[in-house]
C-alpha cells in the first residue's frame, strides 16, 4: 500500500474516532458507574471507589428490590420475545419481499405503496386501538399477542428492505437455476436467498432490537410479573429511586445491553461473510 | 352506547377471552382475592404486608365467628412509577383484569368510581361508626365521589418546603431564629416573598452559587397547585363540582417564578434538571431551599444519601408552604393513599374487611414509621410509638393547613396547563401576564365547561 | 366434496405473501380502523364509546397550540432527517466500508449501541453529558477550559433533541447503506481501481449510484419514523421548554396517553396519518419510486 493510501486510511480512522468520541465517553461512564460506589466522580467520569455490589442482582433477586422477579426470568422472556419477533419477521418479510420483487400480479403497485404508507400510522394511538383488538381476540396478558403485533409493525420495513435486495440480484442467476431444472421456489431457496443474506442480517438486527427494547406494549398488555421482560425490570428500578441508585441502574443497563452487543458482532460477521463469498454475478 | 369491540368480532378471531375466573367462592369457603398496591418507593412495602396481615386477622375473626369463609389474598407490590401504574389500571379495568382490591392515590376514586368500576362502601362504614370516627375526618373527603364513599384512606402525607439549616446559619440566623421559623410560617409572618428575598440574599452574599437559592420539582403534578392555594385561590366550586382557574392567585404564582428566575434564585432551566441532580444539589448542601417537597422525601433522601436522623435534623428543616400574603395561613397539600374495592370483586364485604383490618393501629403505625408517612387513625397518631418520632409528630400537625386535590376527572389537564405556563415563565418565553392568557385560552379549549375562570 | 373443489388453489406467490398480509391486516390495518372509529368519539379512560360525530376532528383547528406543534414537527423531521438519518448515516457507511473490515465493524457496533440502549438509559447518558451542574461531562470540560456552566437542554433544546434522536436514527441508514455497499459486485470496484480512479471518484461513480435506492428508501422510511417518534423527546425535554420541542406525535401522546383523551388523541393521530400519507405519496412521485419499483424483475428481459 502506498504512503498516500496509508495516510488516507489514517485520516478516515481519525474521522471515525472523532465522530464516536461522545458516544464512547457516555458508554464508558455507564460501565464505570455500574462498578461505582457513591455519587462522586473524579475526572468527570471515574467513580471514586469501586465495588461489585451493584451486580448482586444477578444472583440475589432481592438486590434489585422487593417483589421483583428474578433477572433470569426477565431475560428468558426478553429472549423469547425478541427471537420470536426476529424469526417471524425475517421469514415473512423475506418471502413477501421476494414476491414483490419477482412476481407481477394485479394490485402490486398500490399494495407496495400502501405498505409504505402504513408506516405513517403512529404507534402512539395504535396503543389504545391495539389494546382493543387484542382484548377481543383473547390475546391480552400473553407475550404472543405482543409478538404478532410487533411483527406486523415491523413488516413494512422488512418487506421494503428485502425487496430492494432481491431487485439487485441479477435475474440471470435465477434463470440458470431454472434451466438446470429447479422450480421457481427451488431457485428462490437455493440460489437467490444466499445472495440476500446481508439484507436478512440487517432486518434481523432491527427486528431483534425492536423486541428486545419493547416496553410500552409489554407493560400495557400483560398483567402478571411472570411476563416481565428486562425493559420492565429496568423501569421498575429507575422510577422508584428518583434516579439515586445509579450504580444498580447502570449495572442492569449494561447487563441488558450485553447480549445485543454479541448479537451485533455475530450479525456483522454474517454481513462480511456474504461479501466475500456471495455475489458472483 | 356500544363497544367498538363489537365491530371487531367480525374479524372472526377466536374470542377465547382468557383470564382465570378469579375468586368464585369455592366449595370449602375459600374466597380468592387479588390486590395491587404500589410504592413506588421500596420503603412503602408495608402497604403490601399490612394487607396480608389484615387478611390473616379477618380469617381468624371468621373462624372465631363460625363463618366458614376464608380469604386467600394475593398482593402485588409495584415499584414502577405512579403514572405508569395508573395506566396499567386503566387497561386492567377495561379488560376485566383489574384486581379485587385496588390501592393507589385517592384520585383513582374520581377516575374509576365515575366509570362505575368501584363498589360503594357506605353500608359497611355505616356499620362501623367507631372505625369511621377514628380516621382523620378530612381524609374521608378525599375518597368521596358524588356523595358516596368508594375508598378507605390507607396513609397520608403532607407537602412541605425544605430549607438548609446550615446555610441559614451562614446567613447569620441564630439557632432560635431557625427553630422559630415554623411558628412564623404558621402565623403568616414568613411569606413566599420573604422566602424569595431570603434566597436572593443568599445568592448576593455568595452563601450559595447563582441560581442555587430555590429549587423545585421538575415535572407536572398536583404540587404546583399548592402555590395557587397559598395565594388564596380555590380550585373547585363545591356547589357545582367544576374546576376553577383562579386568575389572581395564578398570576401571583407566575410572578413569583418570574421573580425567582430573574433574580437569580432559581435557574431558568430548572424543569429540565435531572431528578438526581436536583436532590444531590439540595441534600448535598449546595442549595438553600427545596420548594415542593413532601414528608416522604425525608426517608427517600436518607436512604439515597446515607444520612441518619440526627444529621438530617441538624441540617434540614421542613415548613409548610408559606402563605402568599402576610397574615394568611400557610398551606400544605395531602395526597392520601387509599384502597378501593372492585365492583366485580367476588365478595365485596370480605375485601372491605381485609382493608379495614389492614389499618389496625399497630399496622397503621408500623407503615407510617417505616415509610415516613402520616397515620390515618387518630388513635395511632396519639400513640407513644408514633409521637416518639419528632419529624412525623410535626408533620401530623400540618394537617391543619392541608388541602386535597379535587377528585375531578379533568384535573390532569389543568395540572399540565399550569405546569406549561410556569415553565414558559421560567425560561423567559412568556411574561406572567402572557402565561395567564395562555392558560385561560388553553383551559377553555381543552376543558370546556369543566373549568371556570374566576 | 364438490365444495372443496371450488376453493381455488393458491399460487406460490400467494402462499408466500399470505402470512405477512394476514398479520398486517389484523394488527396494523385493523387497529388503524379502530383508531378511525375512536376519532368520532369522546372516549376517555372509561373506554365507554359515545359517538360525537366530527367534534373531535375539528378540535385541532380551535386548539391554540396546534399551529406551534405543526411547525415544530416540520423543523424536527427535516433537520433530523437530513443532518443525521441520511447524511451522517451515509458518511458512517462509507467511512466504515473504506477502512479495513475489522476496524469498520467496531465503529458500526459502537454506533448501533444507542439503538440497543433502553431509551430511559440512553436519555440518562445524555443527562450525564449535558447535566447543567458541574456533574455534566460537557460542563466539566468547559469548566476546565475556563468556561461557565451551560444548560444546553434549555438554551438549545433543538440541537439536543436532533442529536439525541439522530444518534439512534443514523444507525439504521448506516446498516442499510453498508449492506448495499457490500452487495456491490467486487469486480466493479476492482475495475475502478484498475482504471486508476481515486477513492473519491470510486465513491462518486460506483458506490453512490449503487445505493441510490437504499438512500431513497431510508429517506422515505425515516421521514415517516420521525413523524411518529416521540419517546426520546418525551424523556428529555418533554416538549419544552414551553412547547419549543413539542411535536405532533408527542402532542398525541400527551393528549391520548397522559391525559386519557382517547377520542381527541385519535383525531390528532388521524391528522398525523394524513400528513404521513401525503408526504409518502409526494416522495413516491418525486423519487419515481413507482416507476423504479414497479416492474417485477422477472418480467424484464435482460
Amino acid at each position: 500500500m502506498s504512503g498516500a493510501a496509508l495516510r488516507n486510511r489514517a485520516l478516515l480512522i481519525a474521522a471515525l474516532v472523532l465522530l464516536a468520541l461522545p458516544i464512547a465517553a457516555a458508554y464508558l461512564w455507564l460501565v464505570l458507574a455500574s462498578f461505582g460506589r457513591g455519587h462522586e466522580l473524579t475526572w468527570g467520569i471515574f467513580p471514586t471507589s469501586y465495588t461489585t455490589d451493584n451486580w448482586r442482582f444477578l444472583w440475589d433477586a432481592s438486590a434489585a428490590g422487593r417483589d421483583v422477579p428474578s433477572v433470569w426470568l426477565a431475560t428468558r422472556n426478553s429472549v423469547v420475545l425478541a427471537v420470536s419477533i426476529m424469526v417471524l419477521d425475517v421469514s415473512l418479510a423475506t418471502n413477501a419481499g421476494y414476491v414483490f420483487s419477482r412476481w407481477t400480479f394485479r394490485g402490486r403497485g398500490p399494495l407496495l405503496a400502501f405498505v409504505m404508507v402504513l408506516h405513517a400510522f403512529p404507534s402512539v394511538t395504535l396503543l389504545v386501538s391495539l389494546f382493543i383488538v387484542l382484548l377481543h381476540m383473547g390475546l391480552l396478558d400473553s407475550l404472543w399477542g405482543i409478538v404478532l403485533v410487533k411483527v406486523a409493525l415491523q413488516l413494512p420495513f422488512g418487506i421494503f428492505v428485502m425487496k430492494g435486495f432481491f431487485d439487485s440480484v441479477p435475474w440471470e442467476s435465477e434463470m440458470s437455476a431454472l434451466m438446470d431444472g429447479c422450480t421457481r421456489l427451488g431457485a428462490y431457496r437455493r440460489v437467490i436467498l444466499p445472495q440476500v443474506m446481508p439484507g436478512i442480517a440487517s432486518i434481523a438486527i432491527f427486528s431483534f432490537l425492536e423486541g428486545w427494547k419493547e416496553f410500552l406494549f409489554v407493560y400495557a398488555f400483560t398483567f402478571d410479573k411472570s411476563s416481565w421482560t428486562l425493559s420492565l425490570y429496568l423501569q421498575s428500578i429507575l422510577s422508584r429511586t428518583g434516579g439515586a441508585q445509579y450504580g444498580l441502574l447502570a449495572a442492569v443497563a449494561v447487563f441488558y445491553m450485553l447480549p445485543v452487543v454479541f448479537f451485533f458482532l455475530f450479525a456483522q460477521k454474517q454481513l462480511s461473510r456474504v461479501q466475500l463469498g456471495g455475489v458472483k454475478g | 352506547m356500544w363497544s367498538p369491540g363489537a365491530l371487531l368480532l367480525l374479524v372472526g378471531a377466536a374470542a377465547c377471552t382468557s383470564g382465570p375466573a378469579s375468586g368464585e367462592p369455592a366449595r370449602d369457603g375459600t374466597v380468592t382475592l387479588t390486590a395491587w398496591t404500589i410504592g413506588p418507593e421500596p420503603s412503602s412495602y408495608t402497604r403490601k404486608t399490612n394487607l396480608v396481615a389484615g387478611a390473616e386477622r379477618v380469617n381468624r375473626a371468621l373462624g372465631a365467628a363460625g363463618d366458614r369463609r376464608r380469604v386467600a389474598l394475593a398482593v402485588d407490590f409495584a415499584t414502577t412509577s405512579n403514572d405508569a401504574y395508573g395506566k396499567k389500571l386503566v387497561f386492567a379495568f377495561a379488560s376485566d383484569n383489574a384486581p379485587d382490591i385496588v390501592c393507589g392515590g385517592h384520585e383513582l376514586v374520581g377516575q374509576f368510581a365515575a366509570a362505575g368500576r368501584l363498589a360503594p362502601l357506605d353500608r359497611f362504614l355505616a356499620a362501623r361508626p367507631a372505625f369511621v370516627a377514628d380516621v382523620f375526618p378530612v381524609l374521608w373527603g378525599s375518597v368521596r365521589h358524588d356523595r358516596r364513599v368508594y375508598g378507605v384512606p390507607q396513609d397520608n402525607e403532607v407537602r412541605v418546603t425544605y430549607l438548609r439549616v446550615d446555610l441559614l446559619r451562614r446567613l447569620g440566623w441564630s439557632e432560635a431564629a431557625v427553630r422559630g421559623l415554623p411558628a412564623r410560617v404558621a402565623a403568616g409572618d414568613f411569606t413566599l416573598d420573604d422566602l424569595a428575598a431570603l434566597a436572593e440574599q443568599a445568592v448576593a452574599r455568595r452563601v450559595v452559587a447563582r441560581s442555587s437559592g430555590i429549587w423545585h420539582r421538575t415535572r407536572t403534578g398536583f404540587d404546583w397547585f399548592e402555590l395557587l392555594l397559598a395565594y388564596g385561590g380555590r380550585l373547585e366550586d363545591p356547589a357545582t363540582g367544576r374546576l376553577i382557574l383562579p386568575r389572581r392567585a395564578t398570576l401571583d404564582t407566575l410572578r413569583l417564578f418570574d421573580r425567582l428566575t430573574d433574580g437569580g434564585a432559581t435557574p431558568p432551566g430548572m424543569m429540565s434538571y435531572p431528578d438526581r441532580t436536583v436532590y444531590a444539589g439540595f441534600v448535598g448542601g449546595d442549595v438553600l431551599a427545596y420548594l415542593t417537597g413532601g414528608s416522604w422525601h425525608k426517608l427517600e433522601w436518607q436512604h439515597a444519601f446515607a444520612i441518619d436522623d440526627a444529621r438530617f435534623a441538624s441540617e434540614i428543616i421542613a415548613i409548610p408552604i408559606p402563605a402568599g400574603r402576610r397574615g394568611q395561613p400557610p398551606v400544605s397539600v395531602s395526597h392520601p393513599f387509599a384502597c378501593m374495592v372492585n365492583a366485580d370483586a367476588p365478595d365485596v364485604e370480605l375485601a372491605f374487611r381485609v382493608i379495614e383490618r389492614s389499618l389496625d393501629p399497630d399496622l397503621d403505625i408500623a407503615h407510617a414509621l417505616g415509610s415516613s408517612h402520616l397515620v390515618v387513625r387518630r388513635s395511632s397518631g396519639e400513640s407513644a410509638a408514633y409521637r416518639a418520632d419528632p419529624f412525623l409528630r410535626e408533620m401530623i400537625g400540618l394537617l391543619r393547613f392541608t388541602h386535597f386535590a379535587p377528585n375531578h376527572t379533568k384535573l390532569l389537564r389543568l395540572q399540565r396547563i399550569l405546569y406549561d405556563a410556569i415553565r414558559g415563565v421560567e425560561v423567559g418565553v412568556l411574561t406572567p401576564e402572557e402565561a395567564l392568557d395562555f392558560m385561560e385560552r388553553v383551559a377553555r379549549a381543552r376543558l370546556g365547561d369543566d373549568v371556570v375562570v374566576e | 366434496m364438490a365444495r372443496r373443489r371450488r376453493i381455488p388453489r393458491l399460487r406460490p406467490w400467494q402462499l408466500l405473501l399470505l402470512p405477512a398480509a394476514v398479520l398486517i391486516a389484523l394488527f396494523y390495518l385493523l387497529p388503524a380502523v379502530v383508531n378511525l372509529v375512536l376519532a368520532f368519539s369522546d372516549m376517555d379512560y372509561t373506554f365507554d364509546y359515545h359517538f360525537v360525530g366530527g367534534a373531535s376532528l375539528v378540535r385541532p383547528l380551535a386548539d391554540p397550540m396546534f399551529g406551534v406543534v405543526l411547525r415544530n414537527t416540520a423543523v424536527y423531521v427535516v433537520t433530523t432527517l437530513t443532518l443525521m438519518n441520511v447524511v451522517a448515516a451515509l458518511v458512517l457507511a462509507i467511512l466504515t466500508t473504506e477502512v479495513p473490515e475489522r476496524v469498520g465493524s467496531v465503529f458500526r457496533v459502537l454506533w448501533l449501541l444507542p439503538r440497543a440502549t433502553p431509551s430511559v438509559v440512553y436519555v440518562l447518558m445524555w443527562f450525564f453529558l449535558l447535566d447543567p451542574t458541574d456533574y455534566g461531562l460537557v460542563n466539566r470540560v468547559a469548566g476546565s477550559l475556563g468556561g461557565s456552566n451551560y444548560d444546553l437542554l434549555t438554551s438549545h433544546p433543538w440541537a439536543v433533541v436532533v442529536l439525541m434522536n439522530g444518534c439512534v436514527g443514523a444507525s439504521m441508514g448506516m446498516v442499510v447503506f453498508t449492506a448495499a455497499i457490500k452487495s456491490i459486485p467486487p469486480q466493479l470496484i476492482m475495475a475502478a481501481r484498475v482504471d486508476g480512479a481515486t477513492a473519491w471518484q470510486r465513491i462518486r461513480h460506483v458506490t453512490l449510484p449503487a445505493i441510490a435506492w437504499p438512500v431513497m428508501f431510508v429517506t422515505v422510511y425515516q421521514t415517516l419514523s420521525l413523524l411518529t417518534s416521540y419517546e426520546y423527546i418525551l424523556l428529555s425535554t418533554d416538549g419544552g421548554p414551553f412547547y419549543q420541542t413539542e411535536v405532533l406525535s408527542l402532542y398525541v401522546f400527551h393528549n391520548a396517553i397522559a391525559d386519557y383523551e382517547l377520542g381527541y388523541g385519535a383525531a390528532l393521530s388521524i391528522g398525523l396519518m394524513a400528513i404521513g400519507t401525503l408526504v409518502a405519496l409526494i416522495y413516491w412521485r418525486v423519487f419515481g419510486l413507482g416507476a423504479r419499483s414497479l416492474p417485477a424483475r422477472i418480467e424484464v428481459d435482460r
